[in-house]
């Protein structure tokens, strides 16, 4: 990805939440973007699939290289083909993402209609199940003629897998797809993901704001603020030195098993800044304790704090 | 026991489920099914679990917000489950509840400071001027500007809006509030905020909590004891240091094994997990009610329901609901 620019027409006029992202993901390789509400992470995958809100989210510039063709560029026609055979997504609320109306069966089979349109019925079918094996749900033959709402989220969440993997990506995006889920609920689904990648040799995109997540799942990192890439560093480099401010204000303000109780949390203190009203310079200042007037001054280009890490501060050899 | 704010004993919420022809009563939901804990003056009891083990039930009916079905309710030892009126109103004052979702819980269309005079002038305490100041107090005191005073809920963010919730529940200096999920729908950095005001307010008003989420590492760390809920039962109930150290109940060595913490150094693949999912509480099995996904379970286990009782090798308020506690290796 080159230097993503994203804008949303609302009422009140443009803005630009997604503001020149750039990542590299290898074949096989597992990529974590994590910020807060608003950082614009889902924005970005969502602009990899060009599933943007119509006609408000618009791609303002960029590219989106797959294997070397520009997916910001084909047609919507050829962007369908891409959908699902070579990228597909998977999201945090499945009830929502599922069609209700229709059978698992239906929506497996759709997915293997539209890319192999060479497979008999029966295949499909043999397919389908073999799917649903494939991602651990029980008495799948049964599961197959059931609608969404006689899932549980557990169950939802291995189907929409299954749907996403249908047709053997070379990359998943899966953004919060645990979020709504129960804590053991949620190590089982991660496993899956973890498993099925390693099996499959996908790449994999994971969205989320738990760094408790990233840090099990990821070999890389990306951390978003205010649609800009903040910091990039391997998962071990993330979280043992973190070159950002924000990052490490992220890693002390999480409660841990091990921490002592009844103590005051670190915190970061304010709020994040309305798209509307960035200040110019960084983005981060008005809660930064390291903050300096050169940090006003104007845009933070990314300086290079290690081989593969990347930091959005002028300061970062002064965090300890 | 003797020193307690708010004793339960034996509390039980069942829910009808009617449907069919002529609305006939077709089954239960067993959402709280005998629980018994106390919490003493000043101290955080958290409850813990996941979604439908009756933790936010549980919540509300210690507050009377739902009429229990059966159990006792000792709050300074008058039984909350079994007052009313005007004496209920009364018990009220001392008590005080923040919601999990602040968009939801809060008025739009009344002004914040409509909504923090609110609780004043329920309980007919202070003329209007003087409503007024302590309203702007609670504001001061959550952090907040006075400005807010004048403007609607909807003008504020996810976190702000949670301290407006915190002031309303405070208003009135409860001695006990009940925290459901408090912090769950805000953003990590969001949350420690509140957490840290939840805490600041504890030392200084001498506040108890009743801290019900399903976030264990946040629950352990502002919890002085906890509880931890499987399917409308307490199978594990211990100072929380504890529980984190020497967890007896299977379900907690796995709710503890489960959780995702941010060190690259433990992968995903390598931990334990809990197998199948939590059954319904419309039918929840017979005997002990996790043996379905229990690592350990015992032919016992499927028909005798275990007692909360005094865990063996550990400290004597160690409470587990287990047959064979302190016989299981933890899985590591």
């Amino acid at each position: 990805m080159r230097d993503l620019k994203v804008r949303f027409d609302g009422e009140a006029g443009p803005v630009q939440v997604v503001r020149g992202v750039s990542f590299d993901l290898e074949r096989g390789a597992t990529l974590g973007i994590v910020g807060e509400s608003g950082s614009g992470k889902s924005v970005t995958s969502l602009a990899v699939m060009r599933l943007l809100p119509k006609p408000a989210g618009v791609i303002e510039g960029g590219q989106v290289m797959l294997e070397g063709r520009d997916l910001t560029a084909v047609s919507p026609a050829e962007m369908a083909k891409v959908r699902g055979k070579r990228i597909s997504m998977i999201f945090q609320e499945p009830m929502t993402a599922l069609n209700p109306v229709h059978t698992v069966r239906r929506q497996l089979g759709e997915s293997y209609e539209l890319h192999h349109p060479e497979m008999s019925p029966v295949q499909v079918a043999q397919a389908s199940l073999k799917m649903l094996v494939e991602v651990g749900i029980p008495d799948p033959s049964k599961r197959l003629d059931e609608y969404p709402h006689q899932l549980s989220g557990g169950m939802r969440q291995r189907v929409m897998i299954a749907l996403a993997l249908a047709c053997r990506p070379d990359v998943l995006i899966a953004d919060e797809p645990t979020t709504a889920l129960d804590v053991t609920i949620q190590a089982q689904i991660l496993k899956l993901i973890k498993r099925l990648q390693r099996e499959k040799g996908m790449a994999v995109i994971f969205i989320t704001h738990d760094l408790g997540v990233i840090a099990e799942l990821c070999d890389d990192v990306v951390v978003m603020y205010a649609g800009q890439l903040v910091e990039r560093a391997s998962a071990k480099g993330l979280y043992g030195s973190p070159r950002h401010p924000y990052t490490r204000g992220l890693l002390d303000s999480i409660p841990r098993l091990d921490s002592v109780r009844k103590t005051r949390l670190k915190t970061i203190e304010g709020m994040v800044p309305d798209f509307s009203s960035l200040p110019p310079g960084c983005a981060f200042q008005n809660r930064c304790a390291l903050v300096e007037e050169r940090c006003k001054a104007g845009p933070v280009a990314l300086e290079a704090p290690g081989a593969g890490r990347l930091s959005r501060c002028l300061r970062w050899k002064d965090l300890k | 026991m003797s020193g307690s704010l708010l004793e339960v004993k034996g509390l039980k919420m069942h829910f009808p489920v009617h449907g069919g022809l002529f609305y006939r009563q077709v089954a239960t939901v067993y959402a709280v099914d005998g629980v018994s804990f106390d919490v003493r003056p000043g101290e955080t009891v958290g409850l813990v679990g996941e979604s439908g083990c009756g933790k936010s039930t549980l919540g509300k009916a210690i507050l009377r917000l739902y009429d229990p079905t059966d159990g006792q309710v000792f709050f300074e030892g008058r039984d909350l489950a079994h007052v009313h009126g005007k004496e209920l109103r009364m018990l009220r004052r001392d008590l005080g509840i923040i919601f999990q979702d602040p968009y939801e819980s809060l008025n739009q269309t009344h002004t914040v400071g409509f909504i923090l005079e609110e609780p004043f002038r329920i309980h007919c305490v202070g003329t209007p001027e003087e409503r007024r100041a302590w309203a702007k107090d609670l504001l001061k005191k959550v952090g907040l500007p006075e400005s807010a005073f004048e403007r609607f809920p909807h003008e504020f963010s996810g976190g702000q809006r949670q301290r407006i919730g915190i002031a309303r529940a405070i208003a009135l200096k409860p001695k006990l509030v009940v925290c459901d999920e408090p912090v769950s729908a805000l953003d990590v950095s969001i949350q420690s905020q509140i957490l840290n005001l939840l805490l600041d307010l504890q030392k200084e008003m001498g506040l108890a909590f009743v801290f019900i989420a399903h976030d264990l590492a946040v629950v352990k760390h502002v919890s002085d004891r906890i509880a931890v809920m499987y399917l409308g039962k307490v199978v594990e109930f211990s100072d929380a240091d504890e529980l984190h150290h020497k967890p007896l109940h299977p379900y907690t060595q796995a709710l503890l094994a489960s959780i995702p913490e941010p060190d690259p150094s433990k992968s995903v693949e390598e931990k334990p997990f809990l197998e199948g999912e939590v059954p319904s509480p419309r039918n929840p099995p017979a005997g002990c009610r996790f043996h379905t996904r229990c690592p350990f379970a015992q032919p016992r286990c499927r028909t005798d329901i275990p007692e909360l009782k005094a865990g063996p090798g550990v400290a004597p308020e160690h409470l587990v609901a287990c047959h064979y506690a302190g016989e299981l290796k933890p899985k590591s």
